[in-house]
């Protein structure tokens, strides 16, 4: 009886022929089921491969899914679940399956051996890149992408249970059936879409029945248990710290459909059993990779669970679990008979013996014994331990993550009442009583090693490698003794499998070759992921207009109503310009822009910066020790510029603080600096002086705030401020602030600033009245001609006035570089201080930020240009500085720029050469104050 | 004298699944409260007096006079009130007295509700495990965290088995909308 309905057929293509298989089937079973027998071509000698394995092992069968326009390549067939329509593909060939031209590396394979790319093509030594790499690249390799954007969906999320069990053969149902009676949250994994493990494989009975009968009452019951979650198709790819594992989980193989393809699930467990069963492994003979030669269990698997029946079918078994195989020949190496090569290049016609006997055959079942996969025992650096008497690798209990446990032939119990005497102790150990053992076979395992047949031919370790056993012999003979060079140097266990079925083949080949014990020999490290996981999963929903998230301000509606063009600044999305009709470039409305500002009023948004409430009984001294100027003798109702340092005295950002009250300090902050600022206060304020009473809270968020700039700044303000606020020159002077209301009581902050240099404010209101204070201002504006500014007619403003910002404060620059030494308070101490005077930030030969004009007024400047001496060549000896910032003045007429330059301050009105060597532009410039405009500040103080 | 009027970040939002319906809803006044250095003492009986209960422990949602408490860090809480009143922290800031700092924190952060139709219906739990990284279907009525969803800030209260309020700085909250949604189709459609 198999588990495949043979009512609901599914129609399905490989290579472009059409095929039949049935609802149950899985790509691997369908192609044998219609006789399909190679299936794929091997890595490096292009060999015919057909199918090994039956599950996640399998090394062969790699195909391409094809759909909606694009492929997914390296599927292994054995874990497509069929469905109607698919379109599968065979890969790594040039030409057709059958008849593939690179399979001429096969008759070339003495010149391929491991690590002959390290031997060959040595000359002529031009031909490496130009010859030799392409022409390997285009050979090597797997399957291709189809360069195609990903049609598909991935998903994330976030799963907790007490219990994580990983596998769903009979150990991992067993214990899941009693943890969840007993009331356990639990989550039962399995990489398989059917339930079952082993058992869906097999003839065997339990409690007198078929054990296929135990399966489904089991998960009936299971499914019946609020507290627990079936999870099939889930890879549980790796195992992390804090109780955190990866699950890959598979919706469908279908490609291009709506929902997610893969959902990849971190699991937070309290506990974990690993209950992942065991991989049956081959043996090593010449030819052993020929279609039709296959791993015992998958035969079994392929009669018992799909119904498929593959004729002809002999047997090479070192161990009594391969004699459950059917078969017409069986060879028991226990017995002396061993197979020495297999015939047939497209398919098996027959086997040699070590007699010398040919016995025709169309396949061979292979078993040379069994490893548990305890692959996700060692993500956290457990390793495993050889037991002699299994011949297999089990769990070592010292070396496990401590809240794993490993159950089942996962942990060497091959027996199925071995599988649930484990999961019944682990429950028991877990405080949950254990339900009553089945009744079932108790077969003990009777195995004599046998790795290798030793020959002239090749006999292949690594399927999907190609790696053969002289091949690791050939990197014991060069030197390589060590497994983990071994592996590197002959790619032994890398790939899609990570070495499933060749890892411990090929540790035998290599102990035999140095002369020791397997275990001396030890293993290579495992690390996730256990099973492929595409780059996709990953990404999950991270992508397009999720990839990262956008914070937009209370304006954003209202300036993109009016054309703005929007500039990312961090996740910000900031108005770079509003262009108007009529205007043929960005520069039109840039200088429209400052020009109606400076002659007028300009409303810009600077919600963006940083604002950062600090309060506290010590808030004054703790704003002493971050920034360079002193703070605490602020008074109420004032604002100052502050200029804060890194331990290391670089400049680290600046701002302005506003004082509200004796406890109350509002902070702003560069837009870019923000998060790194208030990071660097929380450190401040917890590691460096935890007594002073200071908290702090970020409030960017909470106001919207505008700038409003301009001659007719206050005008166009007194229409809104209620008229209890006196907001003359006289009562609210330069660099004022206070809380206000506007426009009949609504709370507001004003503050007298200017990073214009015009008469300027900035306006703050809580985040939910932003919208309508802008679009109302702009309203009472329209009798000033009031307009919208962006961030490039700030950045104008800023240069005309010789602000620094960003470019200049770019972690690299200190106060004195940036012409702000006489900030620095002799009298207090401040983080940065000691440091910023070092001997080569203070000397006369450190930069000094100036500005530059050009000589030719017609010249443009480009910022990054180096300065160099007139006359002499650029180079980094007579490198005296760079640009940073530079801008058209609109109202100057030319270009402006500011820099560093060294001794700078003490250069002006020297002419100089802007060198831009990526530019080819070279442009005399004057060093002058960078203060090109209104220098004495007038305006911002009328 | 000009009037202005009031926006929520989201414009509003509502949509609605069979058995899920995802809202925007007005926060009402969210007041953050840090104790004073050495004023513990003086802050508990202030926040009884003010608020009726002792503070809420990590992790608890406690209701209080005119509204919900929150622990949202070392010697901070949240106060959210009901009703509008954008004085509000100034109003708790006399109560509480030099025994806190307060904060408006209103306009910083949009609500969004999920809410299940019934509360046999999982979707959910079904949208928030592939959302948020708390264990929200096991989690008692009344828990709270902060933790982040798709890289966004964001504060988890769980009202009732059928009812959760996601708050998420307003900046972003466009953001972190469009994401759950998304993932709210993936899980429902």
């Amino acid at each position: 009886m198999s588990l495949i309905d043979t009512t609901k057929t599914l129609n399905f293509t490989f290579n472009g022929k059409a095929y039949q298989g049935f609802e149950g089937d899985t790509l691997a079973s369908a192609l044998l089921r219609n006789k399909v027998r190679i299936v794929g071509r091997s890595f490096k000698y292009h060999r015919p491969r057909g199918i090994m394995g039956a599950g996640s092992e399998e090394p062969n069968a790699l195909v391409e899914i094809h759909g909606a326009g694009t492929c997914e390549p390296n599927r292994r067939a054995t874990t497509i679940k069929l469905f109607e329509g698919l379109d599968a593909r065979s890969q790594n060939h040039m030409g057709t399956l059958n008849f593939d031209a690179l399979a001429i590396n096969d008759f070339m394979h003495p010149f391929l051996a491991s690590g002959f790319y390290y031997k060959t093509f040595m000359w002529p030594k031009a031909f490496w890149e130009k010859l030799y790499e392409p022409v390997i690249r285009r050979a090597a390799g797997l399957g291709t992408l189809s360069k195609a954007v990903d049609p598909d969906s991935y998903d994330k999320g976030f799963l907790h249970c007490d219990v994580l069990i990983i596998g769903a053969g009979p150990a991992g149902l067993q214990s899941a059936l009693n943890l969840g009676l007993g009331g356990k949250h639990i989550i039962l994994a399995d990489d398989d879409f059917r339930m079952g493990g082993r058992l869906l494989s097999e003839t065997y009975e339990i409690d007198a029945a078929p054990a296929l009968t135990w399966v489904e009452q089991t998960l009936k019951t299971l499914e019946s248990l609020p507290n627990v979650r079936l999870m099939p198709r889930t890879a549980i790819y790796g195992v992390y710290d804090h109780g955190i594992y990866g699950g890959l989980e598979t919706t469908t193989d279908k490609i291009g459909i709506a929902k997610p393809r893969h959902i990849l699930w971190r699991i937070y467990a309290n506990s974990s059993i690993l209950a992942a069963g065991a991989t049956e492994r081959p043996i090593a003979f010449a030819n052993n990779d020929r279609p039709g030669v296959m791993l015992a269990s998958a035969v079994r698997s392929y009669k018992n669970r799909f119904g498929i029946e593959l004729e002809n079918t002999a047997l090479l078994t070192n161990n009594d679990d391969g004699l459950r195989t059917d078969a017409a020949h069986i060879f028991d190496t226990r017995n002396g008979d061993y197979v020495m090569d297999v015939g047939g290049r497209k398919g098996v016609r027959s086997v040699t013996l070590n007699t010398g006997e040919n016995v025709a055959a169309n396949h061979l079942a292979v078993s040379g014994g069994w490893n548990p996969n305890v692959h996700l025992t060692c993500h956290k650096r457990g390793r495993p331990k050889w037991d002699e008497a299994l011949s297999c690798f089990v769990p070592d209990t010292h070396t496990l993550p401590s809240d794993m446990s490993v159950i089942g032939a996962a942990n060497g119990k091959f027996s199925t009442h071995g599988a649930f005497m484990d999961a019944n102790d682990i429950c028991e150990k877990l405080g949950v009583k254990a339900s009553e053992l089945p009744q079932t076979e108790d077969a003990p395992v009777k195995i004599s090693a046998f790795w290798h047949v030793k020959g002239t031919k090749r006999a292949w370790v690594d399927f999907q490698n190609d790696v053969t056993a002289k091949d690791i012999t050939l990197a014991h003979q060069e030197g390589f003794s060590s497994v983990e060079h071994v592996k590197r140097y002959t790619t032994l266990g890398m790939a899609t499998d990570q070495g499933k079925t060749s890892n411990v083949v090929g540790l035998a080949v290599l102990a035999d070759a140095i002369g020791q014990s397997i275990p001396e020999t030890g293993t290579t490290i495992f690390r996730p992921p256990y099973t492929p996981v595409p780059i996709g999963a990953f990404a999950g929903t991270h992508r397009g207009q999720h990839f990262k998230p956008t914070r937009l301000t209370p304006s954003h509606k209202y300036v993109a109503e009016n054309s703005a063009t929007f500039i990312e600044a961090g996740y910000w999305k900031r108005s770079q310009w509003l262009a108007r009709e009529g205007e043929k470039g960005w520069r039109d409305s840039v200088d429209r822009e400052v020009l109606m500002t400076r002659n007028s009023v300009g409303i810009c948004d600077v919600t963006t910066l940083g604002k950062i409430d600090v309060q506290g009984r010590d808030a004054g001294k703790f704003l002493n020790k971050v920034y360079v100027n002193t703070f605490s003798t602020l008074k109420v109702g004032k604002c100052r510029y502050g200029l804060m340092l890194r331990e290391d005295g670089i400049a680290m950002d600046d701002g302005t603080t506003a004082r509200l009250s004796e406890t109350h300090f509002v902070m702003t902050t560069t837009t870019a600096k923000a998060g790194p600022v208030f990071r660097h206060l929380e450190y401040v304020r917890q590691c460096l002086y935890p007594d002073m009473d200071v908290h702090l809270i970020s409030t960017t968020d909470q106001w919207a705030q505008y700038s409003v700039a301009g001659p007719n700044s206050r005008k166009l303000l007194e229409k809104i401020v209620d008229p209890k606020f006196d907001i003359s020159n006289e009562a609210f002077p330069y660099m004022a602030c206070g809380e206000i209301t506007i426009c009949g009581g609504i709370r507001a902050r004003l503050f007298r600033l200017s990073f214009s240099g015009e008469l300027a404010y900035e306006i703050s209101v809580p985040a939910r009245y932003g919208d309508t204070l802008i679009r109302e201002m702009m309203h009472q504006g329209e009798a000033f001609d009031a307009v919208l500014y962006g961030t490039e007619a700030l950045g104008v403003m800023r240069i005309e006035k010789g602000h620094a910002a960003g470019n200049e404060l770019n972690g690299t620059t200190t106060a004195n570089a940036l012409g702000l030494g006489g900030f620095v308070s002799k009298k207090k101490d401040c983080i940065g201080k000691v440091l910023s005077q070092r001997e080569g930030l203070v000397s006369e030969e450190a930069l000094q930020m100036v500005g530059f004009i050009p000589v030719n007024p017609k010249d443009k400047l480009t910022n990054g240009a180096h300065f160099i001496p007139k006359g002499t060549a650029p180079s980094p000896e007579t490198d005296h500085g760079y640009m940073s910032s530079v801008a058209w003045s609109p109202m100057l007429k030319t270009y402006i720029g500011l820099g560093f330059l060294k001794n700078g301050q003490n250069r002006l009105g020297e002419v100089i050469q802007a060198s831009h060597l990526m530019g080819n532009s070279h442009v005399d410039v004057t060093v002058v104050s960078p203060h090109f405009f209104d220098p004495k500040g007038e305006r911002l103080r009328a | 004298m000009p009037k202005l009027s009031p926006t929520l970040p989201l414009e509003s939002f509502s949509k609605h699944w069979p058995g899920l319906t995802i809202e925007e809803h007005y926060i009402g006044e969210l007041i953050s409260l840090a104790i004073a250095r050495e004023e513990e003492s003086a802050f508990k009986t202030a926040f009884k007096k003010t608020f009726g209960k002792a503070p809420p422990e990590p992790s608890q949602l406690m209701a209080v006079k005119g509204g919900y408490a929150i622990w949202s860090s070392l010697e901070q809480y949240l106060i959210l009130l009901e009703g509008e009143n954008i004085n509000a922290d100034k109003d708790i800031a006399k109560k509480m007295g030099p025994s806190a700092y307060t904060t408006l924190q209103s306009d910083g952060w949009a609500s969004i509700d999920i809410k299940a139709k019934t509360s046999k219906s999982t979707a959910l739990y079904d949208v928030l495990e592939r959302f948020i990284p708390l264990n929200l279907r096991q989690a008692p009525e009344g828990f709270t965290s902060r933790t982040s969803a798709h890289h966004i800030a964001v504060i988890v209260i769980k009202y009732s088995e059928t009812e959760i309020q996601l708050l998420t700085p307003r900046s972003s909250a466009g953001s972190f909308l469009e994401s759950l949604i998304h993932t709210a189709e993936n899980v429902l459609s």
